[in-house]
């Protein structure tokens, strides 16, 4: 029977079927950060019970550790308590730790990528929705609660009920100036954000297989945005070549064996879907979000939709939405005031967007009315860009270089965004309150946020590029 | 883990459409590990900007304020995989929640904690919806058992629930221990992973 890339994976690791559509499932690779960890390992002892196999967990600070440069343990005092027990519990149970001054340190799936913790095929999971990240190495990846965190610490298993394979497809090219970002903004944009709901989503075409292993995981991050927990794109040459050399990639003998099989992780042509979808890239622009759904899309000189114009059950949300978020339908959001840019978080941290900022922002300034920052996605990425005096140009030009983690994403720690500030993000969610009480978020890539650093306002980076 | 067969309760209507676990519970409540998440349930919409309770908000009505059912629109607890958004609602009485969707994570999330979440189709979600809007107060009961919600009027509205989920809630059955029964057949699928794919054991050093 023909199967897809995440039958294949599925059934790789299937332990035993439990019926009802559950899968008892080998889990290969799990890592755990300080912030939904506690609970699990609580609870752990007090059943008495000890890890299945410590070497397959591993653990990084991200969270709730502060970004400001040279901070410690403390600097934000409320994350202390999380820092320290997360470090007394890898110490406790044998878990390779990325501390907090350890050169590995950074967001768990950005450090995932870059020390070679997910592998093609292999089942990879963390308590944190955007675990799909690294689907786009051909992992089976997805986020998982507190509960099943404790499930996988005490088994090396997880029971899960198996979702259906869907496949979203993108052909054509993008043109210049839309970046992967984009990409996946579009799919929202099309599709919404219910379109992947107990399904698992290969990412497949000639636009997708274009992309840079960089690019392919901003595209994946966003797939719990889409509804899925599941998203990821069949290994190639790229995957492979990233890999390579990576710390826990493997080595040797066992890379050449690893190859072999990673070279046959494909859907069969003739493969069945639950559901496909297609996009045609090369119809994609910059976008950006305006309410507080990551499905609500529009191009940056697109007015906002018309309530009147939207589906019946969608009305009372965009009301909301366009109140919460201080705006007016039927205009564009071009020309808007920001107050904040954010440039960071699992979506859009890595060095590939760090060096696109900084090409953009050399020799311009950040506007006085903007308070900007740029969070590396881990202590290797920051390394790296100020080994190239990325950090120079960024600060140069007014832009805050803080030390790596998830940061004003989520706003659990002290950076949040003021009550009705409105803030340009590189960021996942722009959910109401989700980068501080009454934040207002707009979604948007590397290059639109930085544009509208140096603008002060909502502007699309071409547009700057010729009026400068 | 505490059984779930049987609930009668009050039903809550919140009937907005991605009520994300942010909103369920905002991240600002989960800054320490000693503070009840009871406290940050809904907070954005519970609270005035003073942290006075807003009277508006549903769960601070008087009629609703024990309910251990609430009712809300599609994709209920989209986002993050906080299950602090299952334990905000758990810890603040409710026990089930009725919805025309609920996000993956969510869901699953539910279940770990004897939390009851029905997925109805539309119509039978208006149905549902009717009643409590054209009641003060509308009291249903759950049956777990019989996969059915009973309305004041009578009509009882089946849902759907796999079997082993149904039996995870009635039991409060510890799925670790579950799993744990398996010991065995998982060690020989480890054993033959390991010969397959040795990569994926590597030692602690980093340097597989």
């Amino acid at each position: 029977m023909p199967l897809t890339l995440f039958d294949r994976i599925w059934n790789d690791h299937l332990i035993e079927d439990l019926g009802d559509g559950a899968g008892l499932l080998q889990i290969d690779r799990h890592v755990v950060h300080e912030v939904s960890s506690p609970e699990a390992f609580e609870r752990l002892a007090a059943a008495g019970r000890t890890l299945a196999s410590p070497g397959q967990t591993f653990a990084t600070q991200d969270h709730i550790l502060s970004t400001v440069p040279g901070r410690t343990d403390t600097t934000f005092a409320l994350g202390t308590e999380y820092v320290r027990l997360l470090r007394s519990n890898c110490r406790k149970h044998g878990i390779q730790l990325f501390d907090v001054h350890d050169r590995r340190q950074g967001i768990v799936h950005v450090v995932a990528g870059e020390q070679g913790l997910a592998l093609p095929g292999c089942t990879f999971v963390c308590g944190d929705s955007h675990t799909a990240t690294v689907g786009a190495l051909g992992a089976l990846a997805w986020g998982i609660g507190s509960s099943e965190v404790e499930h996988v610490l005490a088994t090396q298993t997880l029971t899960q009920v198996k979702p259906a394979p869907m496949q979203i497809r993108v052909d054509g090219r993008l043109r210049p100036g839309v970046t992967p970002k984009d990409l996946i903004l579009g799919i929202l944009r099309s599709f919404g954000i219910t379109a992947g709901v107990g399904h698992a989503i290969e990412y497949a075409g000639e636009a997708i297989r274009a992309l840079p292993i960089e690019g392919r995981m901003t595209v994946c991050n966003m797939s719990i945005e889409l509804g899925a927990r599941f998203g990821f794109v069949a290994p190639d040459d790229a995957t492979f070549g990233y890999l390579y050399g990576k710390p826990y990639a493997p080595a040797g003998r066992n890379w050449e064996r690893a190859l072999a099989r990673w070279s046959t992780l494909q859907s069969d042509d003739d493969a069945s879907f639950a559901k496909v979808l297609e996009l045609d890239a090369s119809q994609l622009k910059p976008f950006i979000s305006w309410g507080t759904t990551p499905g609500d899309i529009v191009c940056i000189d697109e007015p906002v939709p018309d309530v009147a114009s939207l589906s019946s059950e969608r009305r009372d949300g965009a009301r909301a939405a366009l109140a919460y978020m201080g705006i007016q339908a039927g205009v564009p959001l071009e020309g808007l005031p920001v107050d904040v840019v954010f440039i960071g978080s699992c979506t859009n941290s890595r060095l590939s967007d760090l060096r696109g900022v900084a090409e953009f922002v050399r020799g311009r300034k950040v506007a006085a009315n903007v308070r900007a920052l740029v969070v590396p996605g881990s202590t290797q990425v920051k390394k790296a860009a100020e080994d190239e005096g990325i950090d120079v140009v960024l600060r140069t030009a007014g832009f805050e270089w803080r030390e790596a983690g998830c940061s004003m994403c989520l706003g659990i720690n002290d950076d949040v965004v003021p009550p009705a500030a409105r803030c340009v993000s590189t960021s996942n969610r722009n959910f109401e309150g989700r980068q501080g009480k009454g934040a207002r978020t707009h979604l948007a890539s590397p290059i639109t946020a930085a544009a509208c650093a140096i603008a002060g306002r909502i502007v699309d980076a071409g547009k700057l590029t010729q009026m400068a | 883990m505490k059984p779930l067969t049987n609930l009668t309760s009050v039903i809550a209507p919140l009937l907005r459409d991605n009520v994300d676990t942010d909103c369920i519970i905002p991240a600002e409540f989960m800054r320490s590990l000693t503070t009840d998440p009871a406290l940050g349930l809904f907070a954005r919409w519970r609270y005035r900007s003073d942290g006075s309770e807003d009277p508006a908000f549903v769960l601070n009505d008087p009629r609703f304020r024990g309910a251990q059912i609430l009712l809300a629109g599609a994709n209920f607890g989209c986002g993050s995989s906080r299950e602090n958004a299952v334990w905000a609602l758990q810890r603040f009485g409710i026990r089930c929640v009725i919805a025309r969707g609920f996000s993956d994570i969510f869901y699953g999330n539910c279940f770990k904690n004897g939390m009851l979440p029905v997925k109805l189709p539309n119509a039978a979600h208006r149905l549902v919806v009717d009643e409590v809007q054209a009641r003060d107060a509308c009291v249903a009961t759950i049956d777990v058992r019989r996969r059915a919600i009973v309305l004041p009027s009578g009509s009882a509205i089946g849902f759907e629930l796999d079997l082993r989920r149904q039996s995870q809630l009635v039991s409060g059955e510890d799925e670790i221990a579950a799993t744990l029964k398996r010991q065995a057949t998982i060690d020989t699928f480890r054993a033959e992973q390991a010969r397959g794919a040795p990569w994926l054991y590597p030692n602690l050093s980093g340097d597989t």
